[in-house]
């Protein structure tokens, strides 16, 4: 290695990068060839699989080049100038070229592999360079197979069809694609796509468009267009815009996931022609991820819960026998096990394709925070930290709104103007920070800000006046948090507004305890505001805690169980009506489920368990009668309003066929209260 | 402070040419992968310079360059074409589709910093003289 190729520049620093692109390029080149291969049996020749082979060949030389590998530059550039020929017809691509092909792919990867390993011999490339065909001599013989001039019939359609600036990008080979696609039976469409910042700021670019159109249709041409567009009668002015023509089987549209095109129909597929259409190559785009409809996901998720269910059935099948049990039974509860063990890796992995990075939603904030920050005449600084954290789907898309509403109560109340801010000597510029991290099988949001925090007094003042606070009674901030929540807490009173949060609020208490989740606050005056969101994995299965109450069973979620503790008789007291019991020294406010859900329970003496949960309205022991154990169950969410119970988020089933209700903690806790003040 | 963009279908590349532009005071560098990003990159944000590689998917760098030339709002606007084929029939095609200058990789740090100081200065002259 020579450092010629970069003076100036330490070319250290590009050899790992030099070495993972040219890897990559190698591994596609040599699956790319597997195809050539198979597709020249068959008396095929795969365009675009040579014009990749070409293009990677190419990017070699051109890195090898700038590293100072001559042998690699050498090397590529002869295996290029060989897919040249082959693309004019000047070699035939026959098993002996695709054979000669690989093995100077392989030589380029030995002589690559020396920058990895210096120690290891440097291949000499004169015997592959000494095999590499040669082409025929023009009017040696005429190229293989002259291609077909596409019909005027098509040319006259399109340019009736397309706008003129797509009608003379396309070349021959594009006509000849759209009349190949048209008469495979296939729709050929126009998609237009404006470009902006804004979409860029939101990741939706014209490469990242390109990508999604390639996986539904095929991309025949993408072009640029230009046009003079007038808004409002001012001086018109130029918008660049992307045209796509694509073929496909089906008629594409919005709804395909597809970001904001406008779209225009060229041809509707007609019936499909006799002979089938040959079989799509398996390279024809080298892609390492499938995009998926998320409710084929939905049921994939489903059938893995029914899994779960009849697992539990046997569970309870091979449980209820008392007897003692004959080896085969104790085999067959070795398999129960195993099966329990399989079924949860197969849990986990059903919920990772479902996962997606936060980035989908955290790239939208820079955008909102801008025109906001623009329009507010406040100065912010938006840091987002953890956007690869991934996070089930369903709940990616449910946590857009509640962020939205963080990131604008923020600046529109959390955050001072400039001036305020110097006066309190804070720099001018005000910093949202908001953050996603996994934490155990939950994943923590957070939105914090630097402004100048909750006015606590203000929230107790607006609480009292509202009669949800006694005159004498203190705000502590878990309750300050769920005052805020309240849909009642805010109007449009300036009051309101300096007390520190708007509207809105609610959508986000709303949001977090719908998903079985829980928020909380952390406020200092002066410092700023924390909005922490704990949020479980994934909606469609939680885990547990199993508890009978009188004849009915509930299922607890094991995200909001701080701990479980047996309760004798004597240690229930009763204060102002309310029970308490004593855990460690400390009163802890007693909720018996049966009375909050008026289950007839014989029972008169007190429950024997208390399970302790927190909410934002702090700590209690919700009363049980006995545990069930802990489960993984499937959560069907109660999604009409006429069935929503107070304190419930949605049912399962263990695979008796009787529901047992899912208990909404924070919910439960905040009816609780509300009784109880009535 | 000048704005490049940087726009050629290799990651490494790219990193290259900006490692190799670095000495320019303050340059604010955008990257595209393809001519087509390249046109929109263009269209979202002013750039005083456009580096451009020939051989990219789906759109080759004399369509980037015939598309720039047929619109008078990238009249102003120099184009240094940096490839890596070095016959002349391509030099003389860049040429001929509007491109201001033309280098061959593998490039020399050295000449390609001198080569974009001479195009910004000239495209300051330019501008300043409109």
């Amino acid at each position: 290695m020579t450092s010629e190729g970069l003076p100036g520049i330490d070319g250290e620093a590009f050899l790992q990068d030099f070495l993972e692109e040219s890897e990559e390029h190698l591994r596609n080149v040599s699956s790319y060839l597997l195809t050539l291969e198979q597709q020249a049996a068959q008396g095929e020749v795969n365009e675009q699989a040579i014009n990749e082979i070409l293009r990677a060949f190419h990017t070699i030389k051109g890195l090898s080049g700038m590293i100072g590998l001559q042998e690699a530059e050498k090397l590529s550039h002869e295996l290029e100038s060989v897919l040249r020929h082959i693309r004019a017809g000047r070699i035939t691509l026959d098993p002996s070229v695709i054979d000669v092909l690989s093995q100077g792919t392989r030589a380029l990867e030995a002589i690559i592999n020396t920058v990895r390993d210096p120690s290891a011999p440097m291949p000499d490339i004169q015997p592959v360079l000494a095999r590499l065909p040669r082409p025929v001599e023009a009017g040696d013989q005429p190229s293989p197979s002259p291609p077909a001039s596409p019909g005027q019939p098509i040319l006259d359609w399109l340019a009736r069809a397309l706008p003129p600036a797509v009608v003379q990008a396309l070349d021959t080979e594009d006509v000849r694609r759209v009349e190949r696609a048209a008469e495979n039976g296939k729709h050929i469409q126009l998609a237009i796509f404006t470009p902006s910042r804004e979409k860029m700021a939101a990741g939706v670019t014209v490469n990242a468009v390109r990508e999604q159109l390639s996986q539904q249709a095929q991309v025949i041409k993408a072009v640029p267009l230009i046009e003079q567009v007038s808004v409002n009668g001012e001086e018109p002015s130029a918008i660049v815009r992307f045209a796509f023509l694509l073929a496909s089987d089906q008629k594409l549209s919005q709804k395909e996931g597809l970001p904001e095109l406008e779209w225009s129909d060229i041809k509707a597929a007609s019936p499909p022609p006799i002979t089938p259409p040959p079989p799509r190559p398996s390279h024809d785009r080298v892609s390492p991820t499938v995009r998926v409809d998320v409710t084929r996901l939905d049921r994939l998720m489903e059938l893995m819960g029914d899994l779960i269910r009849s697992h539990h059935r046997l569970e309870m099948l091979w449980g209820a026998n008392g007897k003692p049990r004959r080896e085969e039974e104790i085999l067959a509860g070795d398999v129960l096990l195993e099966m329990r063990r399989q079924l949860r890796r197969l849990r986990e992995a059903v919920i990772h394709v479902r996962m997606v990075p936060l980035e989908e939603v955290f790239g939208r904030m820079p955008l909102v925070v801008r025109d906001l920050s623009r329009s507010s005449g406040k100065q912010v600084r938006l840091i987002l930290e953890g956007g690869d954290t991934e996070v089930d789907k369903a709940l990616a898309d449910r946590l857009l709104d509640p962020l939205l509403h963080l990131v604008r109560n923020a600046i529109a109340h959390g955050i001072e103007l400039p001036e305020e801010r110097a006066a309190a000597r804070k720099p001018p510029e005000a910093t949202i920070r908001i953050s996603g991290r996994p934490e155990g099988d939950r994943i923590i949001v957070s939105v914090a800000d630097d402004g100048r925090g909750v006015d606590m007094d203000r929230v107790a003042e607006k609480a009292r006046a509202l009669g949800w606070l006694a005159q004498d009674e203190p705000l502590t901030p878990t309750m300050a948090l769920e005052f805020l929540c309240r849909p009642g807490f805010s109007t449009r009173d300036s009051a309101d507004m300096a007390a520190g949060r708007g509207v809105g609020m609610d959508v986000v208490w709303q949001m977090v305890s719908s998903v079985g989740g829980q928020l909380e606050m952390e406020t200092e005056p002066g410092q700023g505001t924390t909005f922490i969101l704990k949020l479980p994995l994934t909606l469609l299965i939680v885990a547990v805690i199993l508890v009978q109450v009188g004849p009915e069973r509930y299922a607890i979620p094991r995200l909001v169980v701080d701990e479980i503790i047996e309760i004798s008789d004597n240690e229930v007291a009763s204060v102002n009506g309310r029970e308490i019991i004593s855990l460690r020294g400390q009163p802890l406010p007693l909720v018996r489920l049966a009375e909050t859900f008026k289950v007839n329970s014989q029972r008169e003496e007190p429950p024997r368990y208390g399970i302790v949960v927190s909410s934002a309205e702090g700590r209690v022991a919700l009363g049980v009668d006995r545990l069930l154990g802990l489960r993984e169950v499937v959560v069907r969410h109660f999604r009409d309003p006429l069935l929503s119970i107070p304190g419930i988020s949605g049912a399962t089933e263990l695979g008796d066929g009787r529901p047992i209700l899912i208990v909404d903690v924070p919910d439960l806790l905040r009816y609780e209260r509300a009784r109880r003040s009535r | 402070m000048p704005a490049i963009l940087v726009t050629d279908d290799s990651p490494t590349m790219r990193r290259m040419i900006i490692a190799a532009l670095t000495p320019l005071p303050q340059a604010y560098f955008g990257e595209a992968s393809t001519g087509l990003e390249a046109i929109e990159q263009l269209a979202l944000r002013p750039y005083d310079l456009l580096i451009l590689d020939l051989n990219m998917p789906d759109m080759h760098g004399f369509e980037v360059l015939a598309f720039l030339s047929n619109h008078p709002r990238y009249a102003t606007l120099p184009v240094l074409v940096l490839t890596t084929r070095g016959d002349a029939d391509s030099r003389r095609m860049a040429k001929e589709h509007g491109a201001t200058a033309y280098m061959t990789k593998p490039f020399r740090p050295p000449e390609l910093l001198k080569t974009v100081q001479q195009l910004l200065a000239t495209s300051k002259a330019v501008e300043k003289g409109k």
